[in-house]
């Protein structure tokens, strides 16, 4: 009975990645050519830099969906494989450097991970998106209480007037995955470093 | 080599895609672009249009572009040839190099990406470039290497098919499939067939068909 209801589980989760993969990845594919048709035939200026705003966005939209597909295609979430595998392919399309060090155990509970992974993909894309960084380095700590993930960038200063409240910064999403698992986001420059710390109860 | 010179024929099943691709392709000045829906229209329009350049996605209604490809590339031997894709998946990295295509470009990326691999694979159309092509071969090179008569065995072994179908099929005896067998094991670091079988699938070694 078990195996048959994570079997129907995975085969229910690799039919809406079939969906995400088939519809959506490729109706954001085609906005982008459009953008990028509206881009070639705009006149230098503010339009044509708003147009390259949203091509930019639209680009890092089909590259957490492609990563998204990727983690329901997967049978089981394997936090610390999934964050190597986000730097390397950053590094991989940017000139920037990108380490992770990681604790050499620690165990963390599938739906918990998942949502620590998203906060801190949104983190280290929005860095590379608009910090002008060329060194981004994140660190992973836990112990019996809670887990921590250390991002600094080497980046300009982050001035988002929310950006220093703790919980209010980023995305609508960011915040409420960071309250819903009661957790906290603190913001500090330091030293021509931009640091942003992530604790998260266990 | 100017692009928007050269004869483009895109092979794309999504209509919205191939149809934001030729506007944005037009908007760049390419006036002569010829597109198929799957991979009998690609061949069709290979044959009629004799592009310079062929454009295609990987996953295609009938089947996997490689095929396309490596015929494109066959009876042209200049021809610039894009793989477009949605995938991420590094398996299908390497099998790109070696169907003869240039490069291999997700989806997102701009339309400047396309065309500066359209340019460069014009120049140099022996040439294959893709992001996170290095990862892969550095990943590639830890698989184990099977040679290309346990790959057939391999291949025949998925099918479920008996040792003896296997050495009727490969033309070799029943101890020589044996042999391959125990190879085939000991290099997959397995014990029995079904190990065996989902160990080769997971590297992408071969695959189900």
């Amino acid at each position: 009975m078990r195996l048959k209801n994570s079997t129907s589980d995975s085969s229910e989760r690799l039919r809406v990645a079939r969906d995400l993969h088939d519809t959506l990845a490729q109706e954001l594919a085609a906005v982008g050519y459009l953008c990028d048709e509206a881009i070639s035939l705009s006149a230098m200026g503010n339009t044509r830099q708003s147009l390259m705003d949203i091509r930019s966005r639209i680009s890092g939209l089909n590259t957490v969906l492609r990563d998204e597909i990727g983690i329901l295609r997967e049978e089981h979430f394997d936090l610390g494989a999934r964050l190597t595998s986000l730097t390397a392919e950053l590094r991989a399309h940017s000139d920037k450097k990108i380490t992770l060090a990681l604790p050499t155990t620690f165990s963390l509970e599938n739906p918990l991970a998942l949502e620590l992974y998203r906060i801190v993909r949104e983190l280290i894309t929005n860095i590379v998106t608009h910090a002008h960084a060329s060194s981004i380095n994140v660190a992973v700590r836990q112990d019996a209480h809670s887990i921590e993930v250390l991002i600094s960038d080497d980046g300009i200063e982050n001035l988002d007037s929310d950006v220093k409240k703790e919980f209010h910064f980023g995305s609508l999403g960011l915040k409420e995955r960071i309250d819903s698992l009661g957790g906290k986001l603190t913001y500090r420059r330091n030293q021509e470093q931009n640091d942003y710390l992530v604790v998260i109860p266990v | 080599m100017n692009v928007s010179e050269q004869r483009l024929l895109i092979v794309e099943d999504h209509p919205v895609v191939r149809q934001g691709l030729m506007r944005a392709l037009e908007a760049h000045g390419v006036r002569e672009i010829f597109e198929a829906g799957n991979l009998a229209e690609g061949r069709g329009q290979l044959a009629k249009a004799n592009p310079d350049v062929l454009i295609t996605d990987l996953h295609l209604p009938d089947g996997l572009s490689f095929e396309l490809i490596t015929w494109a590339r066959k009876i042209k031997p200049e021809i610039a040839i894009i793989i477009l894709t949605v995938e991420s998946n590094p398996n299908f990295l390497i099998a790109a190099a070696e169907s003869g295509a240039n490069a291999l470009i997700h989806k997102s990326a701009p339309i400047t990406h396309l065309l500066n691999s359209i340019e460069a694979a014009l120049k140099a159309p022996k040439s294959f470039t893709a992001e996170g092509l290095a990862d892969a071969i550095k990943r590639e090179r830890t698989k184990p290497h099977l040679t290309p008569r346990e790959l057939e065995v391999l291949e025949k072994l998925i099918t479920g098919a008996e040792l003896q179908t296997i050495g009727n099929a490969l033309y070799i005896s029943l101890p020589t499939v044996k042999t391959h067998l125990a190879s085939i094991y000991r290099k997959l670091e397995c014990d029995n067939r079904t190990s065996a079988i989902t160990r080769a699938l997971s590297l992408g070694l071969v695959q189900l068909k």
